[in-house]
């Protein structure tokens, strides 16, 4: 098997890439435009979203300091639909543990000293989970 | 002078291949969301934002690889190095950024490091097995890095973050494109003109771009996304 062979064989593989690419672009234009010329709705074009009323006026309200390289407290219990402010102790919590997620309240939020309230209502039944933006600290919360 | 002649039709080229192919990147883009993404609720902000840079990025770096394998010729080893180490970092660290940007550390991380250490390994072929080496290195070690990067910021203003760490990634893979020239190409006393053919190189860019474009609309999300 000489060079020529291999220039042959590279020659060959090239050719064939090239024409899977065109067979792949085709039909992905194709499938492209029949799903634009479609009615259907992508499924993602239908999301609900619930809008909870609450009473503005009742919050409950948790304090989350840090403790033991984590957040204190650890787990949070709350009560259903009522309107909830988390305190963070920004004395304690500190760098990327000031960036709070609750991904099924759809909280996420960077707290500073002068802005160090989390509002939100638990609108969901069960045990979710929150942590930093990194996943480094991390702790429940129940809803009954 | 025949050699000054072989360099500036290469480089000829190679502008001529990055325009070809910045055109088709936008077109197939548009066509994937006016075909697939238009339902989706505030889409631009999302992911057309990182898929612009997602474009950006797989041109540079696919213009780049382009480039090394031009000059046909094997590589000194100390070039073939740096060579697989840029590559492999910057194609890992691109991906894993824009994936991990809008799916989280791990698809982001898996991401960059497979398409990183693939695409570092292949450029640094150009010196045999030390820069095969080197590049899957680089490609695994800036996967990790780059989902990790864009996670860690996505509550610290990644969206102005995203294009600084872009123009530090274009001007890095600028400076390989001379050192190239300067350490290989300028002491030479012949030149081979090779490249790609136009249409693999194309299929290649397309698989990479509307795969990562699906994974990233439709892939799955770290919590922190749901």
């Amino acid at each position: 098997m000489g060079p020529d062979h291999f220039y042959l064989i590279k020659m060959r593989v090239n050719n064939i890439v090239g024409y899977v690419g065109i067979i792949l672009i085709f039909s992905f234009m194709i499938f492209a435009a029949k799903n634009f010329f479609s009615n259907e709705e992508d499924i993602n074009g239908n999301m609900i979203i619930e809008e909870v009323k609450a009473d503005p006026g009742n919050f409950q309200i948790v304090e989350l300091g840090f403790k033991n390289y984590n957040y204190y407290p650890n787990t949070i219990n709350l009560k259903y639909n009522v309107p909830t402010k988390i305190i963070v102790d920004t004395n304690n919590v500190k760098g990327c543990m000031r960036s709070i997620v609750i991904p099924e309240f759809n909280v996420r939020k960077l707290v500073k000293e002068n802005d160090n309230v989390i509002i939100f209502v638990p609108n969901q039944k069960g045990i979710f989970k929150f942590s930093c933006s990194m996943g480094m600290g991390f702790g429940s919360i129940v809803v009954e | 002078m025949e050699k000054e002649k072989i360099i500036i039709k290469l480089e000829k080229s190679m502008i001529k291949t990055m325009i070809y192919t910045l055109i088709f990147l936008i077109l197939i883009e548009i066509i994937a969301y006016f075909g697939f993404f238009r339902n989706i609720p505030n889409f631009f902000s999302k992911y057309g934002f990182y898929i612009i840079f997602l474009i950006i990025l797989l041109l540079v770096n696919s213009i780049a690889l382009w480039h090394i394998k031009a000059y046909k010729n094997i590589f000194s080893c100390m070039s073939g190095m740096m060579i697989g180490m840029t590559i492999g970092m910057t194609s890992g660290f691109s991906i894993g950024l824009i994936v991990g940007a809008t799916n989280g550390f791990f698809v982001g991380s898996i991401a960059g490091l497979i398409i990183g250490m693939i695409v570092g390994g292949y450029a640094g072929n150009c010196c045999g097995i030390i820069g095969v080496m080197e590049g899957v290195m680089a490609g695994l070690m800036g996967g990790l890095m780059g989902a990790m990067t864009s996670v860690m910021a996505l509550n610290d203003n990644i969206k102005i973050f995203i294009p600084v760490l872009v123009v530090s990634i274009i001007s890095i893979i600028i400076c390989l494109i001379y050192m190239i020239y300067e350490q290989e190409v300028k002491e030479r006393e012949k030149i081979d003109y090779g490249g790609f053919n136009f249409l693999p190189f194309i299929t290649v860019i397309f698989v990479i771009a509307i795969g990562l474009t699906f994974l990233m609309v439709y892939g799955s999300r770290s919590f922190l996304f749901n």
